[in-house]
């Protein structure tokens, strides 16, 4: 990613969400997001999310605070948790691609929670 | 004593020391740190970054002995400031700093000290209002001034400093004349000043396995006022093998492991407090755990603990120990070939905030990192279960290493120009090697992280 798609990313990121708020970690853009949904069905509904920023990285990363149950009532595979910025964050597996030049934040983070609908 | 302290990295101390030794013709020397701030729970921390040495251009002539400073390099300094997030802190000197062995004599902000901080520590608040500003002197081993926290006016006068060089020296010190000449002579003798120091410490433990669960009763016994233990494991048979503090009742009673540690501690010394938390880094309690300690032991068993443990300690100034050790085969050992047994390393790393770090010394590589989880993350990351073997033995032998670093850390034994930070321990020859590293120039952890405090969030 380079730091033209980093501003837009966090712009982008500021206007679906008014709430969030940005810190910088060393070369890292990190975005709060107070509040996202999770898909429908999912338990809980909605949970904190991070988006870190690297310039250089091949993608995004996005992490959750809580790591919810499936629709189908199962829990997701291959999930863990890491620290950022010296706070706890849940990590989980995706299998989406990215394209920085063709996708938004947007869809770049419901892309991600779409992981929860699936039995992965 | 408040909670809220001043902690001052080696290298930045290094440079502090260097400017305020400096001969200066017509006022004193003064420098400006640049500090980041985090609340840990159990106290308010200001961390120097960086240490500015403005130039001489910077001066305006003065009157009296003290000195004063163009608007113009102001503006530029708080500009830097602002962009970096970070707060300023004017640092002089009444007489030679020397925080280790010089007198204990109690400095004080002097009147025209006291007027400049309170005329310009407002003008950095309302321009950088997020990191803390402030104003300290220095001489001998002790600091005086005046911190202005974020989001508050009041000046605060009560606040203590640590700084780092092979050791940790958090001023001020309680002690007499004699008992601080006592100190310097006789580090490791039992006397008032030594059981102060350790009973005024908080250590936290992670991992009580192998390592940990001998780390424990040791620093009970050398009278570690508090021990935290952060594990959420219950014993089980692999254990028996690895430390002689789990044993069969343990296992027979499905312990955990943080339980028996508490007993362990208490029969040693029932005035050590032991806090166990039932967790495992980097989950928000371990985090949170290891905040609050004023030295951190590592004895985990993945190289993604010792990075999160790494990277904590580093951004709130924390001295970190981490011992590890292996017994390796070339071939997996469950092979039916039975491959032979091709080494017994072990390790013990001491990161004194300031200088190098794992990343430094490529203990830790990103190589390294993703071969633990094959390449896909830390979502990946698993438990493995090792091949059970008799290595209580040497895992005590690194247990007691770690302790003795802690006690080097709180009261300074060794010679000062000692360096301690990665010995390589070879259990088939009994030896430990020193292994002289030195910070690497390009370190991202050194360079971005240390003393990074809390994020700050607009």
């Amino acid at each position: 990613m380079n730091t033209e798609t980093i501003d837009r990313m966090v712009a982008e990121l500021r206007g679906a969400f008014p709430d969030a708020k940005t810190a910088e970690d060393g070369n890292r853009t990190l975005v709060r997001l107070p509040v996202v949904p999770f898909p429908k069905g999912c338990t809980p509904d909605e949970t904190e999310a991070l988006v870190v920023l690297t310039p250089g990285a091949a993608q995004p990363e996005l992490y959750v605070k809580v790591i919810p149950m499936r629709p189908d009532g199962g829990v997701p595979r291959s999930t863990g948790t890491t620290s950022v910025g010296g706070e706890s964050w849940c990590t989980f597996s995706f299998s989406v691609p990215w394209d920085e030049n063709r996708h938004t934040a947007m869809q770049f983070v419901l892309a991600r929670l779409g992981r929860f609908v699936r039995n992965e | 004593m408040s909670d809220l302290q001043v902690r001052i990295p080696s290298d930045v101390l290094q440079n502090l020391r260097n400017g305020l030794g400096q001969a200066v013709v017509g006022r004193e020397p003064v420098l400006f740190g640049l500090a980041s701030h985090a609340d840990t729970g159990r106290g308010r921390l200001v961390l120097v970054r960086e240490m500015v040495t403005p130039p001489e251009t910077a001066f305006l002539p003065s009157a009296g002995h003290g000195a004063r400073w163009k608007g113009a390099y102001m503006i530029e300094l708080l500009n830097r400031a602002l962009a970096e997030k970070l707060g300023i802190l004017i640092f002089h000197s009444h007489g030679r700093f020397d925080p280790a062995h010089g007198t204990s004599h109690a400095v004080r902000l002097s009147l025209d000290d006291q007027q400049s901080a309170s005329a310009l520590l407002p003008r950095f608040q309302s321009v950088a209002p997020h990191r803390p500003h402030g104003s300290i002197v220095l001489a001998g081993r002790s600091a005086a001034g005046v911190v202005l926290m974020p989001g508050s006016r009041v000046f605060e006068e009560s606040f203590s400093t640590r700084v780092f060089t092979n050791t940790m020296i958090t001023s001020p010190r309680a002690g007499t004349k004699d008992e601080l000449h006592l100190l310097e002579r006789q580090p490791i003798a039992a006397n008032r000043i030594v059981e102060r120091i350790l009973r005024d410490t908080t250590v936290a433990v992670v991992g009580l396995s192998g390592g940990g669960s001998q780390v424990v009763p040791q620093l009970a016994a050398l009278g570690i006022g508090t021990i935290i233990g952060i594990d959420n494991q219950r014993v089980d048979r692999g254990n028996l093998y690895a430390t002689s503090r789990l044993g069969w009742l343990d296992l027979a009673l499905r312990r955990k492991k943080m339980s028996v540690a508490k007993t362990a501690a208490w029969w040693v010394n029932p005035r050590s407090q032991f806090i166990g938390v039932d967790a495992r880094v980097p989950q928000p309690a371990a985090l949170d755990a290891v905040k609050a300690a004023d030295v951190v032991v590592g004895c985990v068993n993945n190289v993604h603990a010792r990075s999160d443990l790494m990277e904590l300690c580093w951004r709130y100034c924390i001295p970190y120990v981490d011992i590890g050790f292996a017994a390796t085969v070339n071939q997996p050992w469950e092979q039916a070939n039975q491959p032979p047994l091709t080494g017994l390393p072990g390790n013990v790393f001491v990161g004194v905030p300031g200088g190098p770090c794992m990343w430094c010394t490529e203990f830790l590589t990103k190589q390294k990192l993703d071969a633990e989880t094959e390449g896909r993350g830390r979502s990946y990351l698993r438990d493995e279960k090792d091949q059970d073997a008799y290595v209580l033995s040497f895992n005590g032998l690194l247990a007691s290493q770690a302790v003795s670093e802690v006690l080097q850390l709180l009261v300074g034994y060794a010679p000062s120009g000692s360096q301690r930070t990665y010995r390589r321990f070879d259990g088939m020859s009994g030896s430990m090697l020193e292994c002289m590293v030195r910070r690497k120039v390009g370190c991202d952890l050194c360079n971005s992280v240390l003393a990074a405090g809390d994020l700050v969030w607009s």
